[in-house]
């Protein structure tokens, strides 16, 4: 629920609220004060009736002077009774033919030595007509308060709640790994300009941190090389020595690997961190069909080696990008087709202007695909991945705008890089 | 040949220099900037290894500096820092090869030895060993005097492994080698394996002898 919604509907109930206490007290006031104009009214009238009274020879039980009902009933003695009290009576005009309020005047007098109880009644049509029309009013001032906040409503969350908006479509749009300079504007509005200050604040601690996090993987790799050159030398140099024993050949070997494999790891960071730091800027447009093609003629040997079949669909397709990345994101996709895949399996390459699509046979994932493209998500057991692979996949379509879906089915495994290319 | 390195990291200048010099080079190493200048100015020498990130500036300067006094000495850039940017400019001011950390000896070797090769073409044209013949202009094998077809990859091993001789090449080694700049495009570790295979049987049907022994899994060596 939008927050003008859930103000306007704590408005609308406090409205209701004052609205109907009014009326209500509006309406009791109104009657109060007519009733007591009518009842003012009616005992002037009294002594006026019984003067004129005074005059008709004969009294009548019912008669009618100055639009009041005068009822006369005889009793034995008159007291100093009165009263005033609402009731009903028939009209029977025929225009009318109903029960009408009046107001009722009650007193005992007595008239040419005979005791009478005197009613005396007024129509309060009027009066009631005049509260009624009050009370209309009341409603329809009611529904133009309601219009006004609307109105005010849809103004103020147009109007200003805009540098609210603009905050919000800024923080939608902020992106830890290409932060343009976070600037949020100024707002009159001393909340806005609060928030702007805070988020601001905020993303450049987020991208300053982001930045030596980064650059602290960055130094890490890089420092690790030189250990690393100097244990590889090492291993070089035990090799270099006189014939040794079987078991320091394995020895040797397993250090040989485990740098291999270290460095190997370290190499890939970097590539992680350099692509993440929007090194390799520099784009051209690239056929990448003939790269496909050298690329599968070189891993041939290893495509034969596992007696893959190979079926490909290659379409010439310019791509804006960086030779390097190029050879990075086809390296990976094409090698992991190849790596994972079983003996005497399937690889389909499928390049056309709008996607790379790579199927290729293997086992079935034991891990979740949705972590598939998440760094350190080892699938093989083989020590030569090191799950890194499909991280730089990922990091390079994120870099140019491209789709990356897998899908696996049936023993096929299949990437798909859409391009985003416009049709 | 005499080689210069200068390279700011004791263990590693002292295995490089132990590596060359068993490989009958004289070699010296100097770890600063300053010490570089000092003995290029002094002496001659056939190749200088330079280290990019020195303790007293870019090794970069005394390529710079190496060229304008128009010396031919052959250059390799050994560099902890693997920067494509650093690999351009350096090729640009002259340098003659890239190797980035961590490296092989043996790759080292072979680069070295291929530098002087080519910075010294009117000497020797072909790699002999026995009845093989390499000419590496012509990426030509011949096994007495008959010429056999290599694929690259095959050609590539077997110059490696001519470059160090009675040496034990591990297979991380080799693969590292043959996959030369594709190196993350697949690991070519269970794959050397026919490379070898291939390569040992052409040789033999060619009728040379078979030079490449297996070293307990380790490796291989390439000896007489």
């Amino acid at each position: 629920m939008k927050l003008l919604q859930r103000t306007a509907r704590y408005y609308l109930l406090l409205s209701l609220a004052v609205f109907s206490t009014l009326g209500m007290v509006l309406f009791f006031l109104l009657r109060f004060i007519l009733d007591h104009a009518v009842d003012e009214g009616l005992t002037k009238t009294s002594t006026v009736l019984e003067r004129q009274l005074s005059r008709l020879d004969s009294l009548p039980p019912e008669v009618e002077i100055m639009d009041e009902i005068v009822v006369l009933q005889a009793i034995g003695e008159a007291s100093d009774y009165t009263r005033y009290s609402d009731t009903l009576l028939f009209d029977d005009s025929p225009d009318e033919m109903e029960f009408e309020p009046y107001r009722k005047y009650t007193y005992e007098t007595e008239l040419k030595g005979q005791a009478y109880r005197v009613s005396l009644h007024h129509s309060k049509v009027e009066s009631d007509d005049l509260i009624l029309t009050i009370f209309l009013f009341v409603l329809v001032a009611f529904a133009l308060v309601l219009l006004a906040l609307n109105l005010l409503g849809n103004y103020l969350s147009r109007k200003l709640w805009r540098p609210f908006h603009a905050t919000l479509d800024k923080v939608r749009s902020f992106s830890i790994q290409n932060p343009i300079a976070a600037n949020f504007g100024t707002s009159s509005v001393n909340e806005f300009n609060d928030l702007n200050r805070s988020l601001e604040a905020m993303t450049v601690k987020l991208t300053n941190d982001y930045k030596s996090l980064r650059q602290f993987t960055e130094n890490a790799s890089h420092e690790m090389q030189t250990p690393l050159a100097i244990m590889r030398n090492q291993v070089d140099l035990l090799l270099t020595g006189p014939e040794r024993s079987e078991e320091d050949y394995q020895r040797i070997q397993v250090l040989s690997e485990t740098i291999a494999r270290l460095s190997k790891l370290n190499q890939s960071l970097l590539l992680l961190t350099k692509i993440e730091r929007a090194q390799y800027v520099e784009n051209e447009w690239i056929d990448i069909a003939p790269i496909i093609n050298k690329k599968l003629d070189q891993l041939a040997v290893f495509i034969n080696e596992k007696d893959i079949r190979q079926t490909t669909e290659i379409q010439p397709v310019q791509l804006y990008m960086n030779t390097v990345l190029v050879d990075v994101l086809l390296n990976n996709l094409i090698g992991n087709a190849i790596r994972h895949n079983v003996a005497g399996g399937r690889l389909e390459v499928i390049v056309d202007q709008y996607q790379l699509f790579i199927r290729n046979t293997g086992p079935e994932l034991k891990r979740s695909s949705e972590t598939l493209f998440n760094r350190f998500q080892k699938e093989s057991t083989l020590s030569d991945s090191l799950g890194l692979g499909l991280a730089i996949v990922r990091e390079v379509c994120d870099r140019y705008g491209y789709t990356l879906i897998y899908n696996s089915a049936d023993g096929w495994h299949e990437v798909k890089v859409l391009f985003n290319t416009a049709k | 040949m005499k080689i210069l390195l200068v390279e700011d990291e004791p263990h590693l200048a002292n295995s490089i220099t132990t590596f060359l010099e068993s490989e009958g080079n004289v070699c010296s190493s100097v770890m600063t900037l300053a010490d570089a200048r000092d003995k290029t100015a002094d002496y001659q020498y056939d190749c200088i290894l330079v280290d990019i990130g020195l303790p007293d500036g870019s090794g970069l300067d005394i390529i710079k500096q190496l060229k304008a006094n128009h010396q031919r000495t052959g250059i390799i850039i050994i560099s902890a820092k693997n920067s494509i940017n650093d690999k351009i400019e350096g090729l640009d001011l002259g340098a003659d090869d890239y190797l980035p950390k961590p490296f092989h000896l043996a790759e080292l070797n072979a680069r070295v030895k291929a530098l002087f090769r080519r910075n010294h073409f009117a000497g020797e044209k072909h790699i002999r060993f026995r009845e093989i013949k390499v000419t590496p202009g012509e990426q030509k094998v011949t096994v007495s005097d008959t010429a056999i077809v290599l694929t690259r990859s095959e050609y590539t091993l077997l110059l490696y492994m001519l470059a160090n001789q009675n040496r034990v090449l591990t297979k991380e080694s080799v693969a590292e080698h043959l996959s030369g700049d594709d190196a993350d495009l697949l690991d070519r570790i269970d794959f050397i394996y026919s490379h070898v295979k291939n390569l040992r049987k052409k040789l033999v049907q060619a009728g040379a002898d078979d030079y490449i022994k297996s070293v307990y899994g380790i490796g291989y060596k390439w000896s007489a």
